[in-house]
């Protein structure tokens, strides 16, 4: 039997020095050492050897065990780097996982929510089909004021309009909140305006709200200059120029530096600003409506919408593009 | 609102260029839509006499004129009839443009040579049409350059105008904002009004207003033996800039004020008047009068008129009437200032569908002090271009003086609000520049009288916002708040929680409008008691047929989608979800909810060299179904029920406790082919708001097992009626020792079994937490749990 192991231990010398691959170098083990291989099959006749034999023979098999396990070790070394002599054609595509994503629509939303959550704003929600109490009436919209031709309004029975913003929302809020309050709202708006390249009948708007004893027109400005800088990611300045809302007074049009340009693109039209959110100063008889002390409290809210954010961010030159829902329009984003 | 830069120059000398002032436009708040030179590229255009008037040598229908231009005699071709010698007219000589850019040189014309053209009005940029040449005024100065001698150089500023903002429907108005942003004098223009002494007005007309609570005041001006003609083209000039058709000097004068002032004025044929007296009074129910457009309008006691003794002669506020209209034989007028009910006249409008300048400007607030100014206004206009005589004196029934409004404004509060260090003589200044009366002043506050101009301004809140206009929204400090720290709920919605699940399983989120249409349902077979079809909520105004209803449902612009994609963009395997509200109506009440579709057709996934992806199927949404509420623990069953969205085969209800929140299936034929579709389309919807009641989103620690499982796979044949499911439970219900878990995992039917059987296979998974089991210890389990399944089930085993 040690001749016999003697003559293993040679071919085995022999065997490894002609492997060239993993794939070879593999087999070789299952050949020696593998579970029915050579040099396992003495281990089973080992048990049969006499008592005298066993130990000695037993010294052989554990050097030679331990000879091929080392070098087929220091084999796989060698090769690795050079696992196959055949060349692998690594320009065929990969296997394709397949990934679902986000609207663009939700992601802006969801990036509008972080930013304001990270500001200490609480995220609030209300209904579609509002009365016409909470979309015009609480708002300072006087019923047969020229105001309310500013929304064209869709109409569900006479009592009931799909909400032409998120600012009924404020209402609701403040009707069963007290101040301090923080607070942003996102959803569905609806007008009756004809759809074409920058306006939908149905968009979603972001409205902001905050209400404290000591909150001016400056704060306004400071939480929209940090709101449209972190949104563009880029440092964004502000400019108000003064406008008209029922809701709030003063009342301003909210324009930012072109978050593409510096000296004029189509986008701001070669201004350098962009006309983006309705803001101001929330109207004494918006906070009456609520029960708000006029005197002890002072609030900003303002608004926009979510689609011009979007199309701003990502250079997209038609509106109705967002709700066509072109699968190889989304998976852009 | 349109208004020029030069017109707005007889007001005030801004000393802004035209750009300069776009600029302050905006940050006066007074927004500017368009902004655009008018007439710079005309050129070469001369005022010039016509010398001679001849046929042409060749063409009936063409005159050869000559021209003198005051340098040179010009020999003219012209296809126009109403012109003679001596009269003055608009030439553009060789090398001139005209308006829109056409250029003009020497041509021959059925072989007479012709060096330029004699203009019309349209061709001056004056009119949308005309019938001849321009026949200019015989004192227009022969010689002289025509857009220069008419101011015809200008820039136009379209206004976008503010519902709270009637003043600045007025150049005036405008004026005014200017005057005090700029701190620059603004200049009326002043009314010489030469009236005939020997006639005194209220001997020629009488006006009374039963209904004064729709109009305040009336005031009235009777001007006799006017002369209908052109205005001057100066006036032309202008009224056409801000896009006003010139008429005639009447009508022209009335137009020019209101564009002036802002405020709206009416002219009667004073002989049309039966008996010369004014009512001013609601209309009777079922009144009718035929307005200036030739419209027979059916009125209602709610609306108010202007009536002789007779009949109603002009819809107040809003329109003439036909009946007194102005007209060629027109010489006697009766002018009308006034000042109505903004609230009468806007729901007059609305009612009669019937907007106008004058209505416009009537229910956003008119002037009530500005009544007479504009009066007098017109009639020294029409007195200039019109000639006629003004009866002494005037109208003028206001019975109720309006009160102006009063406002104490605290100086501090205006700093507080706007976070500002504005003074109290700057605030002061201020209001006096925009036309407010400082009647009280302190150390803390100022009273102001309100001018009736702003009707606007009715709280201490607006003067805020006047002051921090003028005083410029830029030169308010940016400040960042002092937050006090809230605790806000930061957990996410259940509708962002689903949108993720199924985003991870590789869906794709669509968006779509609300809308749908009524119609169909009934072209998806949905039958009339559906509450999707008996439950939507119908809009009263919309903007296209397609749009008539909220939804009820996701599945149609879902279905739509899978159109659009697969129809129109050639991709056809679509996997894709939307959240969001669909409406119902019961009773009184509107309800809306968050709802979940999921819409999946073609193949699974994308191919490729190393894949062969397999088609979507049932139960490859029942998988995903799965999968999101195993996500959030809800423990739920799957039922067959029908429903009309689905094909019979292949309908499915989700339940929960008994309760259905939703359902899922393959939709119908029918619906494929009303959306175009061929391939099979499979659906679910699930009702967020009642999913959220199922959820359980806890999220405990089960420990790890510390020892080895034991599986056994046993294969039943059973009868094809029996559900696979059924068996499942009916083992888990069995209380078998050590049984951790059933699965089914294999199913098979064919020859391989006899006809009517079918084959599943169960993997049963036996564990005991405490020790490794033995072999015979699960067989010891699994013996009783076969034949108890073979028993109940009449079922066999198969072996493999």
């Amino acid at each position: 039997m040690e001749n016999e192991l003697n003559n293993l231990s040679a071919t085995f010398d022999k065997d490894i020095e002609g492997i060239n691959t993993v794939k070879e170098l593999e087999a070789l083990r299952i050949k020696y050492i593998g579970k029915k291989g050579l040099i396992s099959a003495y281990y089973e006749k080992f048990g049969k050897l006499s008592k005298e034999e066993k130990p000695k023979i037993g010294q052989i098999l554990n050097i030679l065990k331990n000879k091929v396990e080392t070098k087929l070790s220091e084999k796989i070394d060698g090769l690795s780097g050079n696992v196959s002599l055949e060349k692998t054609d690594f320009t065929m595509p990969g296997f394709k996982i397949p990934a679902g994503k986000y609207h663009l629509i939700s992601q802006t939303i969801g990036r509008v929510k972080e930013i304001f959550k990270g500001l200490n704003f609480d995220i609030v929600e209300g209904p579609e089909i509002e009365t016409d109490y909470y979309n015009f009436e609480a708002l300072n919209f006087p019923k047969h004021h020229p105001a309310r031709d500013m929304q064209d309004t869709f109409h569900v029975d006479r009592d009931h309009v799909l909400r032409t913003h998120t600012s009924p929302v404020q209402v609701r809020t403040m009707e069963k909140r007290k101040p301090p309050l923080n607070i942003i709202s996102i959803g569905k708006c609806y007008r009756n305006d004809p759809l074409d390249a920058s306006h939908l009948p149905v968009f979603q708007q972001v409205e902001g709200l905050m209400v404290d004893e000591n909150i001016n027109f400056g704060d306004l400005k400071g939480v929209l200059k940090i709101f449209f800088s972190e949104f563009f990611q880029k440092e964004t300045n502000i400019r108000l120029n003064p406008s008209f809302f029922p809701f709030t007074e003063p009342s301003a049009e909210v324009s930012v530096t072109c978050p593409i340009c510096k000296t004029g693109c189509p986008l701001c039209k070669k201004s350098g600003w962009i006309e983006i959110f309705g803001a101001g100063m929330v109207d004494p008889n918006v906070f009456k409506n609520v029960n708000y002390d006029t005197e002890k409290l002072t609030g900003f809210a303002f608004g926009g919408g979510i689609e011009r954010l979007t199309l701003i961010k990502h250079s997209i030159n038609d509106i109705r593009l967002l709700y066509e829902n072109d699968i190889r329009f989304l998976n852009q984003f | 609102m349109k208004i020029t830069y030069n017109w707005l120059k007889e007001f005030i000398d801004t000393g802004l260029t035209p750009e300069e002032l776009h600029k302050k436009f905006f940050t006066l708040g007074i927004g500017v839509e368009t902004f655009e030179p008018l007439y710079h590229e005309v050129t070469k255009v001369i005022i010039a006499k016509l010398l001679k008037v001849e046929k042409h040598p060749n063409a009936d229908k063409l005159t050869l004129c000559e021209v003198d231009t005051g340098t040179e005699v010009l020999s003219i071709v012209c296809g126009a009839k109403n012109h003679k010698a001596g009269d003055k007219i608009a030439v553009a000589v060789n090398g001139a443009t005209l308006p829109g850019g056409l250029k003009i040189s020497k041509v021959n014309l059925r072989g007479v040579e012709s060096n330029g053209m004699i203009c019309s009005e349209k061709e001056l940029g004056l009119a949308d049409s005309s019938a001849g040449v321009m026949i200019l005024p015989p004192d227009a100065p022969v010689g002289k350059d025509f857009k220069e001698t008419y101011g015809m150089n200008d820039w136009l500023y379209e206004i976008e105008v503010m519902p709270n903002k009637p003043e600045y429907l007025g150049i005036i108005g405008i004026a005014r904002v200017l005057s005090a942003a700029l701190n620059k004098p603004m200049k009326l223009p002043e009314v010489k009004l030469i009236e005939d002494t020997s006639v005194k007005t209220n001997t020629l007309a009488t006006v009374k207003i039963p209904d004064k609570d729709l109009c305040p005041r009336y005031s009235a001006r009777v001007i006799s033996g006017v002369k209908q003609a052109p205005s001057p083209v100066w006036l032309q000039v202008r009224l056409r800039s801000v896009g006003i058709r010139a008429i005639n000097n009447l009508v022209d004068a009335t137009n020019y004020v209101l564009m002036e002032t802002g405020h709206p004025l009416h002219a009667f044929d004073y002989e049309l008047i039966k008996d010369k007296t004014i009512i001013v009074r609601r209309a009777k129910e079922n009144e009718f009068m035929t307005t200036l457009d030739g419209v027979k309008r059916k009125l209602d006691k709610d609306m108010l008129v202007i009536a002789d003794t007779e009949k109603a002669v002009a819809l107040a506020g809003i329109m003439g009437g036909q009946v007194s209209e102005i007209n060629e034989k027109t010489v006697n007028i009766l002018l009308e200032s006034a000042f109505f009910d903004a609230v009468s006249i806007r729901k007059t409008s609305k009612k009669l569908g019937l907007m106008t300048e004058a209505s416009y400007r009537f229910e956003r607030g008119a002037d009530y002090n500005g009544v007479l100014y504009a009066l007098n206004r017109t009639a020294q206009l029409i007195n200039e271009f019109a000639g006629g005589k003004t009866a002494a004196g005037y109208i003028d029934e206001y019975p109720e003086k309006i009160k102006p409004v009063s406002i104490t404004t605290r100086f501090e509060r205006v700093n507080k609000i706007l976070g500002t260090n504005i003074k109290n003589q700057e605030m002061l200044d201020i209001s006096k520049g925009l036309g407010f009366t400082i009647d009280k002043k302190d150390d803390k506050t100022f009273t102001v009288t309100v001018p009736s101009f702003r009707t606007d301004i009715t709280r201490e809140i607006d003067m805020v916002e006047e002051i921090a206009v003028i005083y410029g929204y830029d030169k308010i400090p940016e400040r960042f708040p002092t937050v006090k720290l809230q605790q806000n709920s930061t957990l996410p919605k259940i509708e962002e929680l689903v949108k993720q699940a199924l985003i991870q399983r590789g869906l794709n989120e669509v968006i779509n409008y609300t809308f749908m249409n009524k119609a169909w349902f009934e072209k998806a077979g949905v039958s009339e008691e559906n509450p999707l079809r008996q439950e939507a909520v119908t809009l009263m105004n919309h903007l296209i047929e397609d749009w008539n209803i909220l939804r009820s449902t996701l599945l149609p612009n879902l279905l739509n989608n899978v159109t659009t994609n697969a129809i129109s963009h050639g991709n056809k395997n679509l996997k894709i979800f939307e959240t969001g509200k669909v409406f119902r109506k019961t009773g009184t009440d509107y309800l809306e909810h968050n709802e979940l579709g999921i819409i999946i057709t073609g193949n699974t996934g994308e191919s490729s060299w190393l894949q062969k992806p397999g088609e979507t199927s049932l139960f490859y949404l029942k998988g995903i179904i799965e999968g999101l509420l195993n996500d959030f623990k809800v423990s739920f069953d799957i039922k067959e029920a029908s429903n009309e969205l689905y094909d019979k085969s292949a309908s499915l209800e989700l339940q929960a406790n008994g309760q259905k929140f939703g359902s899922f299936g393959e939709i119908t034929r029918k619906l494929l082919k009303l959306h175009d579709l061929k391939n099979q389309v499979f659906y679910a919807e699930i009702n967020l708001q009642e999913l959220e009641i199922h959820i359980n989103l806890k999220k405990d620690y089960n420990s790890l097992p510390k020892f080895p499982s034991n599986k056994r796979d046993i294969s039943f044949i059973i009868d094809l009626a029996i559900n696979a499911g059924d068996i499942k439970s009916f083992i888990e219900r069995l209380g078998i020792k050590n049984l951790e878990k059933v699965e089914i995992i294999d199913f098979y039917k064919g020859e391989k079994v006899d006809s009517g059987k079918k084959s599943v296979t169960y993997s049963l998974t036996y564990r005991d937490t405490t020790k490794t089991l033995t072999d015979e210890e699960v067989d010891s389990s699994n013996k009783p749990l076969t034949d108890k399944v073979k028993e109940h089930f009449k079922a066999d085993i198969r072996l493999h």
